[in-house]
């Protein structure tokens, strides 16, 4: 049970998280095509409203709490929790402001901020009503599944007591069950859809679809910064059970990995293109975010600082290995960022984190996390894609994404005055 | 690529067979990866046993999602 203050101040910083998915927003609208920017920005408001009416719908009543009902499967001498039993709708869940409670809060917006980023990996090409379906069978399903294993007391949050892996599997901000999950959901959906047209020559060399307005981008950066600070915070106290005191230290180290991720992708991209690339170094920073949640309550600054770096440096590998190797089109690099630099920060807690208690094993249950996510979230996320994708095509026709999504979905440019209407110029 | 005979067909609709398989058979080994780990931490209780069994299992993932890679890479092939 949490204190009055800081359950005061978990619903303060709770209340910093849409920030980062108006960054995430502002970031995938921004590196998209113009013509397809109020699509991107629209659909990231639908994204949220689904995924928000759909986890409060069911998705609550497969991740549970901690210490409340839950289906068991017993193996050997442990039961091994894999779902949550909640009622549907949240009945009987008071709205008292107690852990599980803020946890709804919490989570009704983290849950959003995890189905928006498969959006900046279907740019331009990705239909909104194929869209609202994927989103809520994220927030129905896979969110809230893989959630329960890590926040809600699942067989992954229990490696520690049951099996002496160390605390268990430990994600106290969301790198696994919001940014990979993101970011596997993301792959799922760049595969099926395919690349844009014209994006790859006959011979598969990928032509450069320069991002839009790189000014969205950086400023959705920013933002990110002030809602992943919330994130990380308010995920630490709810779920890893750190006190007040190291909110502070949550802070610093979410900056510096945010930084330094920034700063590596700068530097990195300076001395192989002769010049900074904007969005790279965007990806970079987004990257340090990323990688920087899972761990953000058990690391010392300077690790926080080698935690952001190499989230950074990966990244901008990862981005240029899907487009080049694997011919992967994503537009805003969402896969790079948040399934690469989750997996970094969930290995990463492994590696550095000093969390009170049993260390010993610690890597080995963050590797069975990464485990799990690869070897049972990205079948899953694919199977349903794959399945809504049969019944419903998710792809855009030809036309539309010649036309644009703005004019071919929403019959609306984001920027009208940009075409001159010969209506303008005759005199009334 | 599709002539009058329709050979051309019948080449893309294999093509497109084998890359399907492929498929297929990368999410197989991605779920019995994740199996293994799951065995591996649940039947086995020498810590280096363990170990080496889930980093066992991590390389099927490895070798799954190849193939997955590998068959979008064929279907985008055959589209381009």
């Amino acid at each position: 049970m949490l204190s009055e203050t800081s359950t005061a101040l978990c619903f303060v910083l709770i209340l910093l998280v849409p920030l980062a998915g108006a960054g995430l927003a502002l970031i995938n609208t921004g590196l998209g095509r113009s013509r397809s920017a109020a699509h991107s920005m629209m659909t990231s408001l639908i994204v949220i409203a689904i995924a928000a009416v759909v986890y409060f719908g069911c998705g609550f009543s497969w991740q549970g709490f901690v210490g409340r009902p839950a289906h068991f499967v017993a193996i050997g001498h442990a039961g091994w929790n894999w779902i949550a039993a909640e009622p549907f709708f949240m009945r009987g869940l008071a709205l008292d402001g107690s852990p599980a409670s803020l946890t709804v809060v919490l989570q009704l917006f983290s849950v959003g901020l995890a189905a928006l980023i498969p959006v900046g990996a279907g740019a331009d090409r990705w239909r909104l009503g194929a869209i609202c379906a994927s989103t809520a069978l994220l927030a129905g399903l896979t969110y809230p599944l893989f959630a329960h294993w890590v926040w809600g007391g699942g067989w992954l949050a229990q490696l520690g007591t049951n099996y002496g892996l160390g605390r268990g599997f430990v994600d106290a901000g969301g790198s696994s069950t919001i940014q990979v999950v993101g970011g596997l959901t993301a792959l799922s959906i760049a595969w099926i859809l395919r690349p844009r047209r014209g994006k790859y020559s006959a011979q598969g060399m990928p032509a450069a679809i320069p991002a839009h307005n790189i000014v969205f981008v950086i400023f959705g950066c920013v933002l990110g910064l002030v809602g992943w600070l919330g994130l990380n915070s308010a995920g630490a106290l709810l779920f890893a059970g750190v006190g007040v005191e190291r909110v502070v230290l949550i802070a610093v180290n979410t900056i510096l990995a945010a930084a330094s991720g920034g700063l590596t992708a700068a530097m990195v991209t300076r001395l192989r293109f002769g010049k900074p690339d904007a969005s790279l170094t965007a990806n970079g920073w987004m990257g340090g975010l990323v990688a920087s949640s899972a761990g953000c309550a058990f690391v010392k600054p300077a690790v926080a600082v080698i935690v952001g770096s190499v989230a950074g440096g990966l990244v901008i590998f990862a981005v240029e290995w899907l487009e080049f190797k694997l011919k992967v089109d994503d537009p805003a690099g969402a896969i790079s960022v948040h399934s690469v630099g989750g997996i970094w920060g969930v290995l990463a807690v492994g590696i550095f984190a000093q969390i009170p208690g049993e260390n010993a094993g610690q890597l080995l249950a963050q590797i069975v996390g990464v485990a799990a996510l690869v070897g049972f979230v990205l079948p899953m996320t694919y199977g349903l894609n794959w399945l809504l994708n049969s019944f419903h095509q998710q792809r855009v026709a030809v036309d539309g994404e010649r036309q644009g999504m703005d004019l071919h979905e929403l019959g609306a440019e984001a920027y009208p005055e940009f075409v001159t209407h010969s209506e303008e110029f005759i005199p009334r | 690529m599709f002539d009058s005979t329709g050979e051309g067909w019948g080449e893309f609709y294999r093509a497109s067979r084998g890359s399907h398989s492929m498929k297929l058979s990368g999410f197989l080994l991605l779920l019995a990866g994740g199996g293994i780990v799951l065995a591996a931490v649940a039947l086995l209780t020498s810590s280096l046993s363990r170990t080496g069994f889930v980093l066992a299992g991590i390389a099927v993932e490895v070798l799954g999602l190849a193939l997955v890679a590998r068959s979008h890479l064929a279907e985008q092939g055959d589209r381009v």
